[in-house]
C-alpha cells in the first residue's frame, strides 16, 4: 500500500472544526496534514452569480448528499428517520452551506441535568469556552450587537446585518407581545474583513456566498492554516483508522484523488467528519483490539444522535417585505422561550430566528407545494399574493439524547469506494412534538402581531437535519461517554475527537460556533498538554 | 417525451398547454408560458429528469387523443369552454401530469427576464451587482433594551 512519510498530526475533515483546530494548532512546529474527502470551492460557480440562482438548491447544491450525489459525497440512508441529513463535502464542509447564523449556546446548556433533571451535563461550562468563543468570532468575522440581555455579556467584532422592510416587520411583532428578540451573531462580514468583501445582500447564502462575505472556512481558518505551515490534501476519502498493537491509532487509510488506496500515519489523528460521519469511520474502523468499532468500549459510538428539530413558520402579509434581499437565515434572534418552563408541557427550551422570504422561482415552487399555486387562469393572483409577501420564522428545539436515535453502518449502501454508508435511526420524541407544537403557536403569535394575515406552519420541517450531533459524546466516565472532558478518546489515547459529537445535550441554537469554539479549546488542550499527552 | 417529441407538433401541442398551465396576463405585462418560447427549455429539461419524463410522455400522448377526439389538431384552436373541459378530462386520467408539469414550467417561467421585469425585478442574477438595504437601525432596540437580563445562571 502506497505511504508517504508520517505525520505529527493528522486532521480528517476540513470544515467547520478541523480548520479551526489546524489554524490553532499551526503556531506549533508540529507536521500537520488535513485529508478531506472534498476539493476546493469556486465562488463564481456559485448559484447567486447565475438566473437560475433559485433552484441549484435543488441540485448540485441541495442540502441533501442523497439529492446532490456529487463525486465528494457519500450516501446516507435516512429513510427511516422524520428528519433527512444535510452536510456538504468541500474544503469548508458545511459552512459552505450554512446559513451562517452563529449565537452561543448559554450558561444553562452546560447543566441540563443539574438545573432541569433529564440528559446529562457537560463536564466544561460556558466561561470554558468562552475565550475560544471569542477567539472564533475574531477569526470568522461575526456581525451583531453587544448588549443582549439574552445572553451574558460579550463582544461582537462587526455592527449587525440589516433587518430589511422584512426583519422589521417581525421585529414589530415581537414587541408588541413584549417579548425578546435581538439582532442575530451573523458569520458574515458586515464590512471589509480580514480580506473579505462586505455582505451585498444577494440572498442565498444557503448555496454558497459568491461575494466571500459569509465565514465559510475556506475563506476564512483555511487561508491562515495554510500560510502558517498545514497541509491540506483534498479529494482523499479516509476509509478507516488504524490500530497500532498497543491500541494506539496509528494513521489511516484513504483513498486519494485517484482512488489509489494509500496509508498515511500519525503521531495524533483527529475527526472533525461531523456529527455522522464521525461515528460512521470509528464504527468502521474495527479491528482485533477493537471489535465494535474504535474507541467504542462504551458502546456509545454513534449513539444519542441529536438534531435541532425545526418548525418553519410563514406568515402572509398584504404589504411587500423585499425578503428575498438580504442574508437568507440572519436577521434577528429571539429567545424568549429558551430556558425550562414545565408548565409549557415539555422540558427545555427553542429559540426563533428570522427566515426571509422567497424569490419569485421559490414562491411558485412553495405554493405549488402547500396546494396555493394554482395553475391556468388564478395562476398569476396567486403568485402575487405570496411573492414579496412572506416572512417566516424557524422555531428550533432542543433534542434531548436519546440512545437509541443512532447512526449505524448500513448492511448493503456504500459510497463509491465500498464504504459503509451511515444509517440513521431516529424517532422525535414526545417532548420534542409538544415543544414544536408550543412553538409553532407563538411564531403564529409574533406573525399575526406582525401584521400577517394568513400563517402556515410545517413541522417538523424534513430537510433540516443541518445540525448533526452527540454522537461520541465528551464525559468524565468512560462508562457513559466516548471522550474525556477535552475530545480525547478514552479508550484510544491519541484519538481525539472535535465536531458535533462532542455535544452532551443541544442547546437551542445553531451549533457551529460552539463546534469551533470546542476545536479551539482542544487544541489548546493539546499544546498545554504535550508533554503528557497520552498519559 | 413521445414519439413525435421535439417535432415542431409536438413543441406546438406543449406550447398550448403551457399557456394553459400559466396564462398571459397582459394587464400586468406577464406573458403566457407557451407564448414565451419556455417549451423547448422545457422538453430539454425533461430529457435530464427521467423521472419527470417518465411521467409527462404519456401525459401529453393522453393530450393528444383528447385534443384529437373533439376533431382538433391541437389544444390551442379549441374555444375555451372547451379547452376547459379536456384539461379536466386530462387532470383526471393523467392526475400526475399537470402537477409534473407545473413544477417544471414555474421554475423555467419565473427566472425568464421578461417575467422578472414584469414583476419589478432587475433581470440579473443576484452577484456580482448585490442589492442595497439600509444598516441596522439600534433605535428599534428601544423597548427590548428596557429588559434585564433573563438569561439562566449555572
Amino acid at each position: 500500500m502506497a505511504e508517504a512519510d508520517p505525520v505529527d498530526v493528522l486532521i480528517v475533515g476540513a470544515g467547520a472544526a478541523g480548520a479551526a483546530f489546524a489554524w490553532a494548532l499551526a503556531g506549533t512546529r508540529m507536521s500537520i496534514l488535513c485529508l478531506e474527502q472534498g476539493d476546493w470551492m469556486d465562488p463564481s460557480r456559485y448559484p447567486s452569480a447565475g438566473m437560475d440562482w433559485e433552484i441549484r438548491g435543488q441540485s448540485d447544491f441541495a442540502l441533501s448528499p442523497n439529492t446532490r450525489k456529487l463525486p465528494s459525497d457519500y450516501p446516507v440512508n435516512d429513510s427511516e428517520s422524520p428528519i433527512l441529513i444535510s452536510n456538504f463535502n468541500a474544503v469548508g464542509g458545511s459552512t459552505i452551506l450554512y446559513a451562517g447564523h452563529f449565537p452561543r449556546m448559554k450558561p444553562s446548556d452546560f447543566r441540563v441535568r443539574t438545573l432541569d433533571g433529564v440528559a446529562d451535563d457537560w463536564p466544561i461550562d460556558y466561561a470554558t469556552l468562552a475565550p475560544y468563543w471569542a477567539e472564533n468570532d475574531r477569526m470568522m468575522g461575526v456581525a451583531g450587537l453587544a448588549g443582549d440581555p439574552a445572553y451574558p455579556p460579550k463582544e461582537v467584532p462587526l455592527p449587525p446585518v440589516p433587518l430589511g422592510k422584512v426583519g422589521e416587520a417581525v421585529a414589530r411583532g415581537f414587541d408588541r407581545l413584549g417579548w425578546h428578540w435581538w439582532p442575530s451573531d451573523s458569520a458574515i462580514a458586515t464590512r471589509p474583513y480580514g480580506g473579505r468583501a462586505p455582505c451585498i445582500h444577494l440572498g442565498p447564502c444557503i448555496t454558497g456566498c459568491a461575494q466571500g462575505a459569509k465565514a465559510s472556512t475556506d475563506v476564512t481558518y483555511w487561508p491562515a492554516a495554510i500560510r502558517r505551515g498545514v497541509r491540506l490534501q483534498t479529494r482523499c476519502r479516509v476509509r478507516e483508522i488504524l490500530v497500532r498493537p498497543d491500541g494506539m491509532a496509528d494513521g489511516v487509510v484513504y483513498y486519494d484523488a485517484d482512488g489509489v488506496e494509500r496509508r498515511q500515519r500519525a503521531e495524533i489523528v483527529v475527526l472533525a467528519c461531523n456529527g455522522v460521519g464521525t461515528p460512521r469511520l470509528l464504527l468502521n474502523s474495527r479491528s482485533r483490539l477493537f471489535p465494535d468499532g474504535l474507541a467504542n468500549r462504551s458502546g456509545l459510538v454513534g449513539r444519542n444522535l441529536m438534531f435541532h428539530p425545526y418548525a418553519m413558520v410563514i406568515g402572509v402579509f398584504d404589504e411587500p417585505l423585499d425578503g428575498s434581499r438580504g442574508p437568507t437565515g440572519c436577521g434577528l434572534w429571539s429567545h424568549e422561550f429558551y430556558e425550562t418552563d414545565r408548565a409549557r408541557g415539555y422540558v427545555r427550551g427553542f429559540s426563533f430566528e428570522l427566515m426571509r422570504g422567497f424569490g419569485p422561482v421559490a414562491t411558485a415552487l412553495w405554493g405549488l407545494g402547500k396546494g396555493r399555486m394554482p395553475w391556468g387562469e388564478g395562476h398569476h393572483a396567486a403568485h402575487a399574493a405570496l411573492f414579496d409577501r412572506v416572512a417566516g420564522l424557524l422555531a428550533i428545539c432542543e433534542d434531548l439524547p436519546d440512545p437509541e436515535n443512532r447512526v449505524t453502518l448500513d448492511p448493503e449502501l456504500t459510497d463509491a469506494h465500498g464504504i459503509p454508508a451511515p444509517k440513521i435511526h431516529y424517532t422525535l420524541s414526545e417532548n420534542s412534538r409538544r415543544m414544536l407544537a408550543f412553538a409553532s403557536e407563538r411564531a403564529r403569535e409574533v406573525l399575526e402581531a406582525a401584521g400577517a394575515r394568513e400563517v402556515l406552519v410545517e413541522a417538523p420541517l424534513a430537510l433540516a437535519g443541518w445540525h448533526l450531533m452527540g454522537t461520541a459524546r465528551m464525559g468524565t466516565d468512560p462508562e457513559r461517554s466516548v471522550v474525556n472532558e477535552w475530545g480525547r478518546a478514552h479508550d484510544v489515547k491519541n484519538l481525539f475527537i472535535i465536531d458535533g459529537s462532542l455535544f452532551v445535550t443541544a442547546g437551542a441554537v445553531n451549533p457551529t460556533c460552539t463546534i469551533q469554539g470546542l476545536a479551539l479549546y482542544v487544541a489548546d488542550r493539546i499544546q498545554k498538554n504535550l508533554g503528557n499527552l497520552f498519559d | 417525451m413521445s414519439e413525435a417529441a421535439g417535432s415542431d407538433e409536438a413543441r406546438a401541442a406543449l406550447a398550448a398547454l403551457l399557456d394553459e398551465l400559466v396564462p398571459p396576463r397582459p394587464e400586468a405585462d406577464l406573458p403566457g408560458a407557451g407564448g414565451l418560447g419556455l417549451a423547448g427549455e422545457i422538453e430539454r429539461a425533461l430529457r435530464e429528469k427521467p423521472e419527470l419524463r417518465a411521467v409527462v410522455a404519456p401525459g401529453l400522448e393522453t393530450l393528444d387523443a383528447l385534443v384529437r377526439a373533439r376533431g382538433a389538431d391541437t389544444l390551442a384552436v379549441l374555444a375555451p369552454e372547451e379547452r376547459r373541459a379536456v384539461l379536466a378530462d386530462l387532470a383526471a386520467r393523467a392526475p400526475a401530469l399537470l402537477p409534473t408539469l407545473a413544477f417544471v414550467t414555474y421554475i423555467a417561467y419565473y427566472q425568464d427576464p421578461r417575467v422578472l421585469v414584469a414583476l419589478g425585478r432587475e433581470p440579473r442574477p443576484p452577484f456580482p451587482k448585490g442589492y442595497e438595504l439600509p444598516p441596522f437601525d439600534e433605535s428599534l432596540l428601544a423597548k427590548v433594551r428596557q429588559r434585564a437580563p433573563f438569561y439562566r445562571e449555572a
